[in-house]
C-alpha cells in the first residue's frame, strides 16, 4: 500500500510541472485576455505529444498505456494553474471513443487534431436514438465534439452543427455556453454503466484538489511578504490559524482522490463510494480555501491584479459540474459504505 | 501509488485476526481506576503471552518490531475486534516506553522496559503544569541537585491514572537560568516516593482519569535521568511523533464504525412532532453523508501518513493535520448523535461508550494532546512556513 508518487509517476508531476510554468502559468490571467485560457494549436498539439490525451488508453489503441492515477497527477497540477477544461473533456472524450471502438476519433483526440467540450445535460434529459434537452458547454465554442457522461453512458455530439449560444461566465476565463438538443444523434455513444461518470467526477476532483492547493499556497506566500503592525501578518493567528485549516482541507482532498482513484483502477467494490466522497471534499476544499484566501488578501484579494479571484470562480464552476456536493452526498448516503474499512 | 498488500501482509493479517478473536476479553472494562487497573495490567499480560505486545517496539527490546503497513494492520483489526480501551498502560506502551527506547541508557533500559511490556507496570505522565499547558516550555516544577539525588518539589496537572501509577514521566526544571527550553530535564519518577501527594479531578463527563499532583522535596537518584541533565525538551520532542501517528490508526476505523452505528441509530428514530425516521430528515441524512465522506478521507490520509513514513523515518508536522481533522470530526459524529437522540440523549448511560458520555468526553479530543490552536500553529509554521508569532 502506497498513496504517494513512485519516482516514475513523481517524474510525471515533475515534468508536467514545469511545463505548465512555462506555458500555462496562472500569470497568463492577470492580462484579462479571456483568448489566453484557451491554448492555441501549437500548444495543444504539444500537450497531445506529451501523452496527455490518452494517458489511460493502452498502448495499443495509440495511447500511452498508464492508468487514472496518473491523469488524477495531470489534472491536478493543471487545476493548480486554473487550466482550460477542454483537457478533461478531450481526456474523457478520448476514453468514450475508445469504450466505443471509434479509432478514428480516438486517434484524433490522442493525436491533438480534435478538440472536446465538456457538457451537461441542465435538467430532464431524454435518451432515445437520438437526445433532447438543453445542455450547458463548457469550453466548448468552436471545438470538434461535446463530451456527455452520465449515470448510463457516455456520448460524444459533434459540436459544429449544434446551435451554440455563449452565455457570460462567473468566471471569465471558462467558455460558458447552451445549447437545445431536439432529437439530436450523438456521433459517438456508449451504454457502459456509470463508471465514465465516475471518471469523469474523479477527474474534476482532481482538478478541484489542484485550485484548494493553489489557494492555500497563495494565501501561504502572500501571509509571509505582506507586513501589517510591523509584521508578516503570518505571524499572526488570526490569519495563520485560517491557512492552517486550508492545509487541512486540501490533505484530506487530495489523500481521498488519490484513494479513491486507487480503489477504482483496484475495481474495489466501494469505488463509487469513495470517488463520491472524493467529489465533495475536493469541492469543499477548493471553495472554501478559495473563499478563505480572499479574505487573507483582504483588499487586494477584491482585486483582479491579484490571483484569489480567479480560484473562487474556477472552484465554482468545478464545484457544479459532474455532479455538485448535494448529489454525491446522497449518493454516499445510499450506497453501502466502507465495507473495506469497516472489515 | 497501489493498494495492493502482499501476501506476507494478508498472512499477517489472519494471524492477527485469529488471536484476536480468541483472547479479546468479552467482559466489558471496569471503570473505576482500582478495579480498571489490575484489568489493564491482564490484557496486556495476555497480548505478552501471546506475542503481540509492543507490535511497533523493536525486537531486541521484546517488541514485534514490525512494519508500520503490518502496525496499521494490527491497530485496524484490533479495532474492528472492538479491542478494549488500552486505559492505564497507555503511558508505559505507547509514550514513556518509546522514549526509553530512543533515549534511554542501556541499564535504565533492562530495568523498565521488560515490565512495561509485560503487564507488570502503569506509568503516567507529568509533562502540564498549572501555568505551563500549550506553553509546556514554561514549566516550573523544580530539581535541585543533591548529592546523588535531585530533590523536585511543584505541581503537575491532568496527570491521567496517576493515583494508579508506579512510575512517571517527569519534566523538571533542573537550571532555572537556562533559556527557557534549556534548563529542563527528563526524569523517570516513582509514585511511591514521600513528598508525593495526589488529588484527582473530576472531568466534565464524570471521569476521574485526571489528576494533580503534588512534589515536596521528593527524592529521585541522577540515575534515573534520561538523555542528560537539561537535555528533557529534547528528549520529550524526540517522542512526540509516536503519539500522533501510529494512534490515528485505529482510531480511524473505530471512528467509521461509530459513523455506521449512528446511521443504524437514525434509521430508528422517529423524528420529533413529524413522520418518518431521523435518517428520513433532509439535513440529518445530509450530515451523515458528510461524515462518511470525512471518515474515508480520514482512512486515506492515514495511509498517505503511513506512506510518508516509509520515506522518512522521522514523522514530519503532518501529523498535526490528523489530529485537527480527527478531533473535529470526532466532536462533530457526537454532537449530530447528541441532536438524533433529542430528549433520549439526556439520560446519562451505564457505559462510558455510551451515547450521552462519549458526547461529554469528545470535548477531551481538541485539548489533550496538544489543543487544536498549537496543532494549528504546527501546521502553519512547519508546513506552511508562515514565521513564529514569538
Amino acid at each position: 500500500m502506497d498513496l504517494l508518487p513512485d519516482s516514475a509517476q513523481q517524474e510525471i508531476v515533475d515534468t508536467t510541472a514545469s511545463f505548465l510554468d512555462d506555458v500555462l502559468p496562472i500569470e497568463r490571467l492577470r492580462t484579462g485576455d479571456t483568448q489566453a485560457s484557451r491554448p492555441d494549436d501549437g500548444l495543444w498539439r504539444q500537450m497531445a505529444e506529451l501523452g496527455w490525451f490518452g494517458l489511460a488508453i493502452p498502448e495499443s489503441s495509440g495511447g500511452v498505456g498508464l492508468s487514472l492515477v496518473e491523469e488524477i497527477l495531470l489534472l491536478r497540477e493543471l487545476g493548480r494553474r486554473v487550466g482550460p477544461l477542454q483537457v478533461l473533456a478531450t481526456v474523457v472524450a478520448a476514453r468514450v471513443a475508445a469504450e466505443a471502438g471509434d479509432e478514428d476519433r480516438l486517434e484524433a483526440l490522442i493525436q491533438g487534431r480534435a478538440r472536446a467540450g465538456w457538457a451537461e445535460p441542465l435538467s430532464s434529459w431524454v435518451r432515445r436514438s437520438g437526445v433532447s434537452g438543453e445542455i450547458q458547454i463548457y469550453d466548448g465554442d468552436g471545438v470538434d465534439f461535446w463530451v456527455v457522461v452520465d449515470q448510463d453512458g457516455g456520448f460524444l455530439f459533434d459540436a459544429k452543427p449544434l446551435p451554440y449560444a455563449p452565455h457570460p461566465c462567473v468566471d471569465e476565463f471558462t467558455d460558458l455556453g447552451r445549447a437545445v438538443l431536439e432529437d439530436s444523434l450523438p456521433c459517438v455513444r456508449v451504454d457502459s454503466g456509470p463508471g465514465l461518470f465516475q471518471v469523469g467526477a474523479l477527474l474534476v476532483a482532481a482538478l478541484l484538489s489542484g485550485v484548494g492547493e493553489a489557494a492555500r499556497d497563495q494565501s501561504a506566500t502572500y501571509a509571509q511578504e505582506r507586513k501589517q503592525f510591523g509584521r508578516p501578518i503570518g505571524v499572526y493567528q488570526a490569519i495563520k490559524h485560517p491557512c492552517a485549516n486550508m492545509a487541512v482541507r486540501s490533505e484530506a482532498a487530495w489523500s481521498q482522490v488519490a484513494y479513491s482513484a486507487l480503489a477504482l483502477r483496484a475495481g474495489h467494490a466501494d469505488a463509487g463510494f469513495q470517488i463520491s466522497a472524493a467529489k465533495h471534499l475536493a469541492g469543499e476544499a477548493a471553495l472554501e480555501n478559495a473563499s478563505a484566501n480572499v479574505q487573507v488578501h483582504g483588499g487586494y484579494g477584491f482585486t483582479t491584479e491579484y490571483d484569489a479571484h480567479l480560484l473562487v470562480k474556477r472552484a465554482n464552476v468545478l464545484n457544479a459540474v459532474a455532479g455538485p456536493s448535494r448529489f454525491h452526498l446522497q449518493r454516499i448516503l445510499e450506497l453501502e459504505p466502507l465495507a473495506e474499512a469497516l472489515g | 501509488m497501489n493498494l495492493e498488500t502482499t501476501v506476507e501482509e494478508e498472512q499477517f493479517r489472519d494471524e492477527v485476526r485469529t488471536w484476536l478473536r480468541e483472547n479479546v476479553p468479552s467482559e466489558r472494562r471496569p471503570e473505576t481506576e482500582a478495579e480498571a487497573r489490575p484489568w489493564d495490567l491482564a490484557w496486556q499480560k495476555a497480548q505478552y503471552d501471546g506475542g503481540w505486545a509492543g507490535v511497533s517496539w523493536p525486537t531486541e527490546y521484546g517488541g514485534r518490531g514490525l512494519t508500520l503497513i503490518q502496525q496499521m494492520i494490527w491497530h485496524e483489526e484490533y479495532a474492528r475486534a472492538d479491542g478494549p480501551y488500552i486505559g492505564s498502560c497507555f503511558v508505559g506502551v505507547n509514550h514513556a516506553g518509546p522514549t526509553l527506547i530512543a533515549r534511554a541508557d542501556d541499564e535504565q533500559k533492562k530495568r523498565h522496559l521488560p515490565k512495561i511490556l509485560c503487564g507488570d507496570v502503569v506509568w503516567c505522565q507529568g509533562f502540564s503544569e498549572p501555568q505551563a499547558g500549550s506553553d509546556l516550555a514554561g514549566l516550573q516544577t523544580r530539581a535541585e541537585i543533591d548529592g546523588d539525588d535531585l530533590v523536585v518539589t511543584g505541581q503537575k496537572i491532568w496527570t491521567s491514572f496517576a493515583d494508579v501509577a508506579d512510575y512517571q514521566e517527569l519534566l523538571v526544571r533542573t537550571d532555572p537560568d537556562a533559556s527557557k527550553h534549556g534548563g529542563i530535564t527528563w526524569v523517570i519518577g516513582e509514585m511511591d516516593q514521600p513528598g508525593i501527594e495526589i488529588r484527582p479531578i473530576k472531568t466534565l463527563d464524570g471521569g476521574a482519569e485526571f489528576c494533580e499532583v503534588f512534589y515536596r522535596e521528593v527524592r529521585i537518584p541522577l540515575s534515573n535521568v534520561v538523555g542528560g541533565l537539561n537535555n528533557g525538551w529534547d528528549v520529550a520532542m524526540s517522542t512526540l511523533g509516536f503519539e500522533r501517528g501510529t494512534a490515528f490508526m485505529a482510531r480511524q476505523i473505530a471512528m467509521a464504525r461509530n459513523v455506521e452505528k449512528l446511521v443504524d441509530l437514525a434509521r430508528g428514530k422517529p423524528v420529533f412532532g413529524g413522520q418518518g425516521t431521523a435518517l428520513q430528515d433532509a439535513e440529518i441524512g445530509l450530515r451523515l453523508a458528510r461524515l462518511r465522506a470525512e471518515v474515508a478521507a480520514m482512512r486515506a490520509m492515514t495511509l498517505a501518513s503511513v506512506s510518508r513514513a516509509q520515506r522518512s523515518p522521522v514523522p514530519g508536522p503532518e501529523g498535526s493535520i490528523l489530529k485537527i481533522y480527527l478531533s473535529e470530526l470526532e466532536q462533530r459524529l457526537r454532537r449530530l448523535a447528541m441532536e438524533i437522540l433529542g430528549a433520549d440523549g439526556l439520560v446519562m448511560g451505564t457505559s462510558s461508550e455510551d451515547w450521552p458520555n462519549t458526547y461529554l468526553r469528545s470535548f477531551a479530543s481538541s485539548i489533550g494532546g496538544g489543543t487544536t490552536e498549537i496543532q494549528r500553529n504546527i501546521v502553519g509554521e512547519r508546513v506552511l512556513g508562515l514565521p513564529k508569532h514569538r
